[in-house]
């Protein structure tokens, strides 16, 4: 799959995925109003008002992406406003579209989140295995690093691992036929190779019925089409 | 305009007079009395809606003890600048469902009326807001608190809004490995 196709497919869920991953921690507090330890600073004029966390939750949903993580850490109420907001992932502002790259002088397990709201670039580490070493499909929230590894790329019927002596996956072997056509000879890829020559797109749906997302790949030869979701491919259809 | 004396008269003659009235009356906390258009009121704020609809608006002055006359005098006039001003029609329509419907940016009016405010006074207003079921002035208000909180990190926001941070040493480590990407370097 081309960079280019991940990334527009990672910020077209980014939203989503944010929203309905799990919490980066334990909620630290449960809901409800949580104002007592502040009331007496209040009164002394030291310390604003502390605002009840529906309230809260209602601002920190205006906020853009890396504005919402920093606030959600500054204490462990505002940390509960935020946890109750991502669980719900009831944001009422379009996020500003961010440009989610890797770049080489940077390391293989970094990606940058370039930020069109603050001109700025956020770096994040992704996780393993490096995103450029594999032919293997994971959908990974970058903000979270959480990572889902998608069914093997040899299950889709055209590719047939090579295996080296030690049993470990060396090359694949590509065949490339439809139906029973053949197209042209099967080609021998490396690891990180093949990806260049099967891929064509990836689109990610999320499915609430089973929170899960299935992900609809468009692959060579001749652009077929395959459902992946939890640890089932189908292939559907073939699309010219 | 002076306050009819309802107590005392009969029921079906207050309700006439009070059917008859194109504004509601409303008391802070404090005693203070206030005179907002009954139309904007019920526009606005679903609360205030359901009392009109209701017929539990007090003509003496209908209580609102969880407002202070500061917040409420700020209501006020959010109710009556925008009545004044030419309501859009996408405007009354978000003011419908409650925190679904997309955020629409503030108007200039409502950046000037909220700009004005101290701290206090704007996280007075929000609760008011809140509590009155006022959806675009609730909207307004926390966008106001929210612009207070962009592009700073974490401690520039403890400072902004005077907050502890109560984490123990262990769990704000915790929290800094997970979102080292998005603190500025604090």
């Amino acid at each position: 799959m081309s960079l280019r196709c991940l990334c527009r497919l990672v910020l077209r869920a980014l939203p989503k995925i944010f929203a309905l991953t799990l919490s980066f921690r334990k909620a630290l507090q449960t809901g409800g109003h949580v104002h007592s330890p502040v009331i007496e600073a209040a009164v002394l004029g030291t310390e604003l008002p502390e605002l009840p966390v529906d309230i809260l939750v209602n601002i920190l949903a205006l906020l853009e992406i890396p504005d919402l993580v920093r606030a959600g850490s500054v204490c462990s109420s505002w940390n509960a406003a935020y946890t109750s907001l991502r669980s719900l992932g009831m944001y009422r502002r379009p996020q500003t579209p961010c440009l989610l790259y890797t770049s080489e002088s940077d390391g293989d397990n970094v990606a940058c989140l370039y930020s069109l709201a603050e001109k700025r670039v956020y770096k994040l580490t992704l996780p393993e295995p490096p995103i450029r070493s594999r032919s293997e499909l994971h959908i990974t929230n970058p903000i979270t690093g959480e990572q889902i590894a998608l069914p093997s790329v040899t299950t889709i019927e055209q590719v047939k691992p090579i295996f080296d002596d030690a049993g470990a996956i060396q090359k694949y072997e590509f065949s490339q036929y439809f139906g029973n056509e053949v197209i042209n000879d099967p080609s021998i890829h490396s690891l990180d190779k093949l990806r260049d020559h099967l891929y064509v797109k990836a689109s990610v749906f999320s499915d609430p019925s089973t929170k899960s997302y299935i992900v609809v790949l468009i692959h060579n030869p001749i652009c077929q089409l395959s459902f992946r979701a939890g640890l089932m491919v189908r292939r559907l259809a073939s699309v010219s | 305009m002076e306050v009819d004396k309802g107590k005392g008269e009969a029921e079906e003659t207050r309700k006439v007079a009070e059917a008859d009235r194109d504004t509601v009356t409303l008391k802070s906390s404090d005693g203070k009395l206030f005179e907002v258009s009954k139309e904007a009121a019920a526009r606005l704020s679903t609360v205030l809606a359901g009392m009109i609809a209701g017929g539990s608006i007090d003509d003496n002055g209908t209580d609102l003890k969880q407002i202070g006359s500061e917040a409420l005098e700020n209501v006020v006039d959010y109710c009556n600048k925008h009545a004044n001003s030419i309501p859009s029609a996408a405007l009354i329509s978000s003011s419908i469902s409650f925190n679904t419907a997309p955020f629409k940016e503030p108007e200039e009016w409502e950046r000037k009326f909220v700009d004005r405010l101290s701290h206090d006074a704007l996280f007075d207003l929000v609760e008011a807001a809140n509590f009155l079921g006022m959806e675009r002035l609730l909207d307004v208000t926390c966008h106001k608190i929210s612009e207070m909180m962009k592009g700073k990190s974490p401690d520039q926001i403890r400072e902004v809004f005077n907050i502890k941070n109560d984490y123990t040493k262990e769990e704000l480590e915790e929290i800094r490995q997970e979102l080292a990407w998005a603190f500025y370097d604090d």
